[in-house]
Parts: structure tokens; sequence; C-alpha cells
């Protein structure tokens, strides 16, 4: 469990350390605030870079070794580099006692954060780790790309490069991680990022602590649980969403010292999030060069510039775009999954009610009000931002809901003035300490039901999750004895998606089964015959990874309830049986039926959720 | 003074403020509570056991809970007619508060459920205390009508194609021959079809029901001074005893474990 911990942690510190080294090399004025963002950064650019070139020209000359051999020598190699220097190279002037307070109360708000989270809920409850994970895995036995649709085919569409996947690979090569343990790791450090993050931004903009903490309390325990997932979930779209705001704010606390950012770390910074995230990262990139560019030049436009027009058109031209993107014809974008998240505005507005309560109606209007009062240029700027951000998330187009990621600190920093505006006016020092004490148990208070809601379809037994021991046990039992066959399991795309990651068998497409696929398992449930069963088993491939003679077919609780809904459920990639279901007496029924009516299908394994059947190849096929 | 009353005023502002922010939350509307691996909540027709997912209910329900005259007729608590009419209520679909209440409740603890109906002359109120796989299940009736009824039955209702049979492997459902072949096999008993009766009354004052599509085992223990009788032509279990009232209220509780098999039911109850 510690060595997980440690790898999770290793995770943010590799290319940390990797980094520093390299960017004290570009930068020997000092110029860098924060620099740790610049450190992570350029560390992962180069750790990342090296591992792409390795891998074409080992493919260009033919090499033998195998790819995971060569990444461990990449790794091995930059540690053995890099990670020294940071002990002889010159430190920077980094005043660490004013950021003491903050990393202490975030990583409090954090923790906090993690327990109310994980009441009843044993394991990690992102879903989305699943894929990313198997993703790692496979880089760590060679399988390499920069294209994460090449390999594995649990990604259909390549959102963004290996970079996150690769990193996550580097601080999992020396060690023999438990993927949950290792998850809780990685996960709790990113939220305690997060709350760092949006202090520090907070702070940066307005000057002000106490907006500051307020803001990391707002980072730390409002939970936007509908697909932006800022906070407790660690996938590459918060990642680049992170990482954008420590650029940001080292960028705003740069040009506020009147240094200049190097262009060398802009250029750096804005290659990541691109590579982290495609469109997240685009829309990230587009406010980080714009607020560079900005600030460069705010001189020579601010007198060109009269705000209150710019900010007119400004809403003109948003409200134009979110009433035309509800009316022209999108079908070609709203396609598979892209169609489960394409909300109205009244599901939106119910979003933001689970996610913040009632807060943003009051404590929004009230925190313009004090930036248009005070009319400082960072706030109006963040403002700016948090409105253009906005505008974006309501546009009636599929995963606009994405953008939340990036707006939801921004956002926080408005609703967090607005609280302050009140709070500054309670001059008695007991009474503001007992303001904020009322504010803590309102976030817990909100979260509280927030967690409720999100939680209460994940019931299996006297836990809230998407998995069960029995299913690790299934998962270990695979891994035991067919990670290293080639066999392709089929299951429900949710069995599919957990057990590849838990036990490295490979599957197609996982719970992204592609949709021949699922028509194939579908037409199975309708099926008596075991010959055409196994036919039918035999004609799913995956079109990554190398076909295999050997089938296992998992008949999970969750299968039989994933074949009793309808062909349209069955066929859309967003519906998933999102908890354990144990095995009815007509399930284990079905499964003896199939052991014992045919020798093509072999009972390997069994407990209470799921019976694993392996498939022999019928007569008629091996002709 | 001033600096002190200004603090205040800010403080019941800012109070107010988070007060209806928090408040205004989406709070679930449909929580359970946990015992083993079935679920239970309150819906429009009573306190119901069920399987995530799996659409089967039994219910503890006032339309089939009973009270038995000296003819040995019996009446519903709440009639055809009164559901006809609608000419009752139910707290099932709980406020907003309410809600909030029971969604905390349920998050932090999972010890309880409950929900009360009210009918032209009764409030009948169900309580279920959960501890792990136990069910205890409360129910206390108040009659408006100042009638003092001797006999109440309480009932909980099971599926048509559920095996429901007792401790000495008698079957009182029936299902076909292959079906029960097929749980003999499955589970290593030996069920024996016993229909010689529409109602029989069960000496131990034990009874299981197993669905073949759901996973686990429903087991129902009466107490001693309780008739506990299979209703196969009703579809309920019926928990039947003599009451007295206290306090005007009549109070009767039986116990529901809940089981991972048979087998463990068998072996634990």
């Amino acid at each position: 469990m510690i060595i997980s911990l440690f790898a999770g942690i290793l995770f943010f510190l590799f290319p940390t350390l990797v980094g520093r080294t390299f960017v004290r090399m570009w930068n020997k004025k000092k110029s860098l605030s924060f620099p740790f963002v610049s450190y992570f950064i350029s560390g992962s650019l180069l750790t990342y870079l090296v591992t792409v070139i390795t891998y074409y020209i080992a493919q260009l000359a033919g090499i033998k070794i195998g790819f995971e051999y060569l990444f461990a020598g990449i790794i091995g190699i930059l540690s053995f580099i890099f990670i020294p220097a940071n002990f002889v190279i010159e430190k920077y002037d980094l005043k660490i006692k004013e950021y003491i307070l903050p990393t202490l109360a975030s990583f409090a708000t954090a923790a906090l954060t993690t327990l109310l989270w994980r009441i009843k809920s044993p394991y990690p409850l992102n879903w989305d780790i699943y894929e990313h994970q198997t993703l790692t895995t496979n880089i760590l036995h060679g399988k390499f790309s920069f294209f994460s649709s090449q390999v594995t085919d649990t990604f259909g569409f390549n959102g963004y490069s290996t970079i996150f996947h690769s990193l996550l690979a580097a601080s999992q090569t020396f060690f023999h991680i438990q993927i949950f343990d290792y998850w809780n790791s990685v996960s709790m450090v990113h939220l305690w990022l997060v709350c760092l993050a949006s202090y520090l931004m907070a702070k940066e903009i307005t000057g002000s602590r106490a907006v500051g903490y307020i803001s990391m309390l707002l980072g730390g325990l409002i939970f936007d649980s509908t697909i932006s997932f800022t906070n407790l979930f660690l996938i590459p779209q918060t990642f680049t969403a992170l990482l954008f705001i420590f650029l940001f704010t080292q960028l705003i606390k740069t040009l506020k010292t009147g240094k200049s950012q190097p262009l060398i770390f802009i250029a750096l910074g804005s290659i990541f999030l691109l590579l982290n995230h495609y469109i997240v990262g685009t829309v990230a990139v587009f406010f980080y060069l714009g607020t560079y560019l900005y600030f460069r030049f705010k001189n020579f436009l601010t007198p060109k510039i009269n705000r209150k027009h710019a900010m007119l058109i400004g809403i003109i031209l948003s409200a134009t775009a979110i009433v035309i993107s509800g009316i022209i014809p999108l079908e070609s974008l709203n396609k598979g999954e892209g169609e489960a998240f394409v909300l109205s505005f009244a599901d939106k507005w119910n979003t933001l009610r689970q996610t913040y309560g009632l807060l943003p109606l009051f404590f929004v209007p009230i925190g313009i009000y004090t930036i248009a009062k005070r009319k400082t240029e960072l706030t109006l700027y963040t403002l700016d931002i948090a409105l253009a951000l906005g505008a974006m998330v309501l546009l009636q187009l599929p995963y606009v809901m994405k953008f939340f990621v990036l707006d939801k600190y921004f956002f926080n920093v408005i609703i967090a003035i607005g609280m302050y505006t009140i709070l500054k006016q309670i001059r008695n020092f007991a009474l503001r300490y007992i303001s904020y004490f009322i504010l803590i148990f309102t976030l817990i208070f909100i979260f509280v039901l927030n967690s409720a809601n999100w939680k209460q379809i994940l019931i299996y037994k006297n836990t809230q999750s998407h998995i069960a021991e029995s299913e690790i046990k299934a998962a270990a039992f695979l891994k035991e004895e067919y990670s290293n066959s080639n066999a392709l399991l089929i299951s429900d795309p949710s069995t599919q998606y957990i057990l590849e990651t838990l036990s490295n068998v490979n599957t197609q497409g996982g719970a992204y089964m592609d949709h021949p696929a699922r028509a194939t398992l579908d037409n199975i449930s309708q099926e008596q015959d075991p010959n055409r069963i196994t036919d039918s088993l035999f004609q799913v491939k995956d079109k990554v990874t190398q076909d295999t003679n050997t089938r296992l077919f998992a008949l999970s609780g969750r299968y039989f309830v994933w074949q009793n809904q309808s062909k349209k459920n069955k066929q859309d990639l967003s519906f998933n049986i999102w908890h354990t279901a144990d095995l009815t007496l007509t399930n284990k029924e079905y499964i003896n039926k199939l052991v014992s009516q045919s020798d093509q299908f072999k009972l390997v394994f069994q407990n209470e959720s799921i019976a694993i059947l392996e498939v022999v190849m019928s007569d008629l096929d091996l002709k | 003074m001033k600096k002190l009353i200004q603090s205040f005023a800010f403080l019941l502002l800012f109070i107010i403020l988070l007060g209806i922010s928090g408040l205004g939350s989406i709070a679930p509307t449909q929580m359970s509570a946990t015992a083993g691996s079935y679920q239970i909540a309150p819906f429009e027709n009573g306190l119901s056991i069920y399987q995530n997912s799996r659409g089967k209910y039994y219910t503890l329900s006032p339309f089939n809970d009973y009270e038995l005259y000296k003819d040995k007729s019996r009446s519903s608590f709440i009639s055809i007619e009164e559901v006809e009419n609608k000419t009752f209520s139910h707290n099932a679909q709980k406020n907003h508060i309410q809600n909030i209440t029971q969604s905390f409740k349920e998050y932090f603890k999972n010890d309880s459920d409950e929900i009360t109906f009210k009918s032209n002359d009764k409030t009948i109120l169900y309580t279920a205390t959960i501890r792990n796989n136990h069910i205890r299940i409360d129910r206390s009736v108040s009659f408006d009508d100042n009638s003092s009824p001797k006999i109440l039955g309480m009932t909980i209702s099971f599926q048509g194609n559920d095996f429901v049979f007792d401790t000495k492997g008698n079957l009182f459902t029936y299902l076909p021959q292959d079906q029960i072949n097929i749980f003999n096999s499955t589970f290593g008993m030996s069920l024996n079809a016993n229909l010689d009766f529409l109602q029989i009354a069960l000496l131990d004052k034990r009874v299981f029901i197993l669905n073949p599509d759901l996973a686990g085992t429903i087991a129902i223990k009466g107490k001693p001074n309780q008739i506990v009788r299979i209703n196969r032509d009703a579809k309920i279990i019926e928990i039947e005893e003599v009451v007295a009232p206290k306090n005007e209220k009549y109070s009767t509780s039986f116990d529901i474990y809940l089981y991972e098999s048979p087998n463990e039911a068998l072996s634990s109850l």
C-alpha cells in the first residue's frame, strides 16, 4: 500500500525533479514566479519527447527489444541524470513561509473532502480510471503510440495524446502497484493541488488572503458532479485545467512584479496543455496566450478599447451564439456518447443547483457588483474570463459542460469575492470566525447532498461503489491465469471495462465496445444453441490487438442485467450497469446449461457475482 | 457597540444567504437504506424490500394488512374503495426538508426508514430498523373510530415465481418440477412441493423466499405469539397476532433477515 501511495506522489514529483534541472538551465535570471509548475511541465514534456522519439526510432530501425524495456530505460536514465542534479543546482529564493499555511489548509480541505466522499465507498469512484489505467498498463507492457486509440481500443477517438498516461506509466515503472491505492493517492494529491491552485489564483487576482481561502474551500468542497469533475477526479481534462490555473497564476504574478515571462515557458506551457487535452487544452491556451498578450500590450490596447462597449459586444455575441447553437442542426456532432451530453438550460440549472446549492444566485451578483465598483484591473479581467467561459458552457452543444472544468476556478473567485464583501463587514473578530465556521458547515452540507445524489445509483450491499470484492477476485484469477495468453475477454461493457484494467486481459473496447460487438452480444441473449453462441463470440474482434484463439466469456450479474435492457440502451455508449450485481438462480441455471450441454464452454471460475467460461472454437470454425 | 451591531447584522445576513443556498440544493428524492444485498425504501403502496435494477418488490402494505373479526371475516386497513376514491394519504413523497434529513441519515448511518398512511379511521406507521442483514419491522396502528380489534395481521407480498419454503424443505408455491430440480441441484437442497392448501400456517414461524431473478434469500421470522401463514392465493405471507392497545396504539413487529443463499439462511436462522 505504501509503495502504491508513493508511486502516486511520484506522478507529480518525478517530472518536477526532472524539470527543475532543465528549467534552471534555461532560466538563469530566476524570473519565474511559482517555478514548480514550469518544473513539472518541462520535466513532463522532456520525458514524453524522449519516449515518443525513442519509440518511433525503434520502430523505424526495427529494434527487437520490447518497448517496455526501452521505456524503463528512459525513466531510469532521466532519473539518474536529472534527479541527483537537484541537489547541486542553485536554489530559487522562494518565500516558502508565505505558502506554508495555504499548503496545510489546502491539505486539510482535501483530506476533509476525501473523508466525506469515501463514506461507504471503499474503492475510487472515478469511473474513468479504468480506461486510463488500461492505457497506462499497455504502455508498461510495451504498447505505445502518440495516439491513444492505437494503444488500446478502449479509446475510440483521440481526444488527447498519451502524455498523461506516459507520466502515469513513469511513476509506476519500477513499482508493483495496487491500482486502487495508487489512484487514491494521485487523486488525493490532485485534490490538494486543486485547493492550493484555487487559493493562489484568488490571492493573486484580489490580493486578499481571505478571498484565497474562501476560494480554496469552494475548490475542495464544491464538486461539479456532471461531466467536468474538476476536483475529485484526476483525468486529462481536470489535469489540464489544474495546470492552466497554475500557469495563469504564474503569469499574472510574474507580470504583476514587472518581470517578463520567458517565452520558452509560455510555449512549453501551451504545448503541454494542448497535448494533455485537445479541446479543453485549446480553450485553455487561448485564454493563457490571450492573457499574456493582453497584459503585454495593454498600454497600447487600453486607450483604444471602450470597456463598456467591448462588454456589450461580448454579451450580444455570446447570447447570439447560445441561441444559434440551440437552433442549428448538429446531428453530426451529437452522435454516440456525445448525444447523452447535450444538456438543456433546465438541466444546466439543476446541475448548478446540485453542485453549488443556491450560492451563485446570491454571491455572484454581489461579487460582480464589488468587482464593478472597485474596477481593479485583474478582478475585471477575471470576470471577463468567467463570463466568456460561462457563455461557452451555456452553448447547446455536446460536451460544452467540459469547459466548466476551466470556468469553475474563475467562477469560484467571483463567489468568493461576493462572500468576502459581506464577511469583511463583520468586524468583530469572534463573529467573523463564527461566520467562516458556518460557511464551512454549509459547504459540507451542500457537498454531502450532492454526493448522496451522485452515489445513490451505486448501491451494492452496504457499499456505494462501481466495483465489489468478488469482481476484484475474478480479475486476480484472470491476471494469474490469462494475462500472458492474448486471450480476449467478452462480457457486457462494464464488466469488460473493469476486468480488463484489473487483470490486463484484453477486451474489445472495454466500456466502449463497438456497435457490431454490442449487436453480436445482444443476439447471444436470444440464442439457445451453444455452437451458435460460440460462433458469435468468435465474431467479436479487437481492432488494435492481434486476434487470438482463446475467448473468455464473463457471465456476471451485470452481464445479465445488461442483457435485460432495451436494444437502444445496449447500443448506447454512455449506458452502463454502474454497480455490481450478484448472479441469480436463473443466471446460474443459464451458466450450468451452457457448460453441461456443450464441451465448448469450460467453467474456469465462479463466485457470487461472476462466472468465467473458457470458450473453445467449434469444429465448424476450425474448418 | 455600533461595530458589534453591524457585525451581528452582517453575520445574520450571511447566515440567511448561506441557509437559503444550502436548502436550495437538490436533495435525492428516493434514498434507500441497505440490508444485506437488498434495499428498503418507502413507496406509494408501502415499505418495500428490493434489489437495485431488478424490478421485484416485497412490500409491507396497509392495502394488504388487516384486522380480523370474531366471525373470521377480515378487512384490510385501507379498503379497495378507499384506494379507488383516494381517501387516504401517505408520506412516501417526502417534502424537501424531509428528503434532506433522510439523505443525511442514510449517507452517514443507514439504520432506518419509515412511512405513514392515514385513512378515514386509521393511522398506520411502518418502521424498518436495520442492522447489517437484519430488518426489524414495527407497525403501529391507531384507530380513530374507537374500534378495538382483537387480532391484527401484518403482511409481506411475494412474487408468483418465488420459491416459498420452510425449514423442512416444504415448497408452498407452484413451480414446474424442472425449476425445483434446478433449485435443488444448485443449492444442494431437496425441496418438495406441498400444495395441499392455499393457506398454511407454519409451526416454527419461519419462512424463506427466493426469487429466481434475484440474488439472495429473504427469511421471515415470526414471534412465538404470532401465527405465520403463507397465503398462496393472495401471494402474501401473513403474520397474525392477538393484540392489546398500548397508549391507544396497536404495535406489532416481526423480523426479516436477508441472506446470500438459502443454505446460509437455513443454517443461520
